[in-house]
């Protein structure tokens, strides 16, 4: 006999496979496994109801997607369902009344959605920018003229509202890397995330030449507030570490986090300091390195290297060395993973054991007040022990 | 594959593996998979939740969060399932807990906003839920390693060896964390009954 004794396995009901294929797909099966293989819908899972900027015959328009024309948004049931995870473009979402709350406002002429943010905007100009971990709102009315366009928000992650002419069949907006996400929206706004130092805008106007022009989002006056949002409705800043690293890992353009979910907190070293180093556990035995200043997430990376292999009781996945001025001057951050074997490691340079934290098979250490950012010439080494105390693994972190 | 356990019996033609659909991306190909493992899932997310109700919930968070992050996981060989396991359990873990959804859930106090499921009303043995609850209580006082191995191996009932693929930990290493596991559950449950 099997121990545990678990309850059997039960077949699936009709009714509960369909409301959970709405939620994912955000609107009933047609009835056949055809329809549903066939891909109708250009969206993906969570895409429906959202709105997509489709060319049809050089003109943008704002189309929805949700092919029944019911426009509501599947039920989110929990944090982690509420859609800052990153779509690769900017689409146009139905509007929520959590969303209009969080923002203070009463009604939305719409909501875009971005990786990591939502961008609101009301018939009075007002503007709110919802991410994971803050809600930034408009201050004052502005207006930069782009060509035909007005920009009249640059939001604080650099998404940038505007208006644009009547007459407008197009807009393209462009890094030097590539076109930027953007959307054309209803009661004729854009909005576009920006790139810094230049950003391209491509109007097309009926019969005329492609206007051409360029802005730098640094020149849009800053008119937004911010506070914080603490999804885990504690306002302890303990207490919001990850949500805060997981806030600015979504909004990176390198997405080491591209949802608040499955991550989970790792160690921690240094978080009540200017020179904090937080490490997030994600799915498959992935990693994510966040830089702290006090208490505030300042940076998310990936991986930043791979030394040593997984056979090794601990790799250094994260070093970052940096002048955070005084009082730590020069630091070196140190994060990675742990074997499960290991039960204690310690971080020591020439003045002696710095801080080092492990938790959940990832640890975290921060040495300060160096001479130099040089690594190779920090000394530092890394002691992994056993429970009962025996090296599993000594060298340099270098 | 474990997949073809729970995949709708239909005519028969070429059926793609996991790893296909999942290379492949689109919507067409996820729905496959939600076809493909709900079942399985909601099952497993019922041996991780001791509740239908909150399964339900946790089975369609845990297909979307599988969706989002489709571009950045490998699949185990070739099954979706390990991987699926894998969320599921992260999510009872961190976004219903810090809910405190499966706290009163397990605590067995009415959850004002989870409407009752049919499952629960028909088909629900009390005794299988009150052993499981007994069972989940033991499992999340487990060390994090040991919790993940028992959620794979134990509740999920994957091979070690699929465990010890989507943990990136050797096979023995899965089989000695379940060694481990059945002993404390053992002596625990066995220490109530006493």
């Amino acid at each position: 006999m099997s121990f545990p004794e678990l309850p059997p396995r039960r077949a699936l009901p009709p009714d509960v496979r369909e409301r959970m294929r709405r939620r994912v797909f955000g609107r009933p099966a047609r009835g056949s496994a055809t329809d549903r293989a066939g891909g109708r819908g250009a969206g993906g899972p969570l895409a429906v109801a959202a709105a997509v900027a489709v060319l049809v015959g050089g003109l943008v328009v704002a189309r929805t997607a949700d092919q029944d024309g019911s426009g509501a948004l599947p039920t989110p049931s929990t944090a982690a369902t509420r859609g800052f995870a990153g779509p690769d473009d900017a689409q146009v979402v139905a509007t929520t009344s959590e969303d209009l709350s969080r923002c203070g406002l009463s009604a939305a002429l719409f909501t875009v959605r971005f990786d990591g943010r939502r961008v609101l905007a009301d018939r009075s100009d007002r503007y709110c920018e919802l991410t994971y971990a803050t809600t930034s709102t408009s201050t004052s009315a502005i207006s930069v003229p782009v060509g035909d366009l007005r920009v009249t928000w640059r939001s604080p992650s650099g998404v940038l509202v505007g208006k644009v002419p009547p007459n407008l069949a197009g807009l393209v907006t462009r890094s030097s890397r590539g076109a930027l996400p953007s959307a054309l929206t209803d009661y004729g706004y854009f909005v576009t995330l920006s790139s810094s130092p230049t950003t391209v805008f491509e109007l097309t106007h009926r019969e005329q030449p492609v206007q051409v022009h360029t802005l730098d989002p640094a020149t849009v006056p800053d008119a937004a507030r911010t506070v914080d949002f603490h999804p885990s409705g504690v306002a302890d800043p303990a207490a919001n570490v990850l949500d805060r690293c997981l806030d600015v890992g979504m909004l990176s353009s390198a997405r080491p986090v591209s949802d608040v979910v499955p991550w989970t907190l790792g160690a921690v070293v240094g978080a009540d300091t200017t020179a904090g180093l937080a490490v997030l556990r994600g799915p498959a035995g992935t990693t994510a390195y966040c830089r702290l200043d006090l208490y505030r997430a300042k940076q998310v990376d990936g991986p930043m290297g791979g030394v040593g292999s997984p056979a090794d009781a601990y790799q250094v996945r994260a070093l970052v060395s940096r002048n955070s001025g005084p009082p730590l001057g020069f630091v070196l951050l140190v994060g990675g993973t742990l074997r499960d074997d290991v039960h204690r490691l310690e971080l020591v340079d020439a003045s002696g054991p710095r801080p080092v934290e492990v938790r959940d098979r990832t640890f975290a250490g921060v040495l300060t007040e160096l001479s130099s950012t040089d690594v190779s010439a920090v000394g530092a080494r890394l002691t992994a022990y056993a429970r009962d105390g025996t090296v599993l693994q000594t060298g340099p972190v270098s | 594959m474990r997949g073809a356990t729970t995949r709708r019996q239909g005519a028969a033609r070429l059926v793609e593996t996991d790893a296909e659909l999942w290379g492949r991306g689109d919507r067409a190909a996820f729905a496959e998979l939600f076809d493909r493992h709900a079942e399985a899932v909601w099952n497993h997310a019922y041996r991780l939740t001791a509740s239908w109700s909150l399964a339900e919930d946790l089975t369609s968070a845990t297909f979307l969060a599988a969706w989002r992050r489709r571009s950045e996981v490998a699949l185990v060989r070739d099954s979706a399932l390990p991987w699926l396991y894998t969320v599921a359990g992260n999510l009872a873990r961190t976004e219903f807990r810090r809910l405190g959804r499966l706290r009163r859930a397990l605590a067995r106090v009415p959850e004002p906003d989870v409407v009752p499921d049919h499952a629960d009303r028909v088909a629900s043995s009390v005794d299988d839920s009150d052993e499981l609850r007994r069972v989940l209580a033991v499992v999340r006082t487990m060390p994090p390693a040991e919790r993940e191995a028992v959620e794979l191996c134990l509740l999920g009932e994957l091979s070690a060896a699929e465990a010890a693929q989507v943990l990136g930990v050797a096979e023995v290493t899965v089989r000695s964390r379940i060694s481990r596991a059945r002993a404390r559950l053992r002596a625990t449950l066995d220490e109530e009954v006493s």
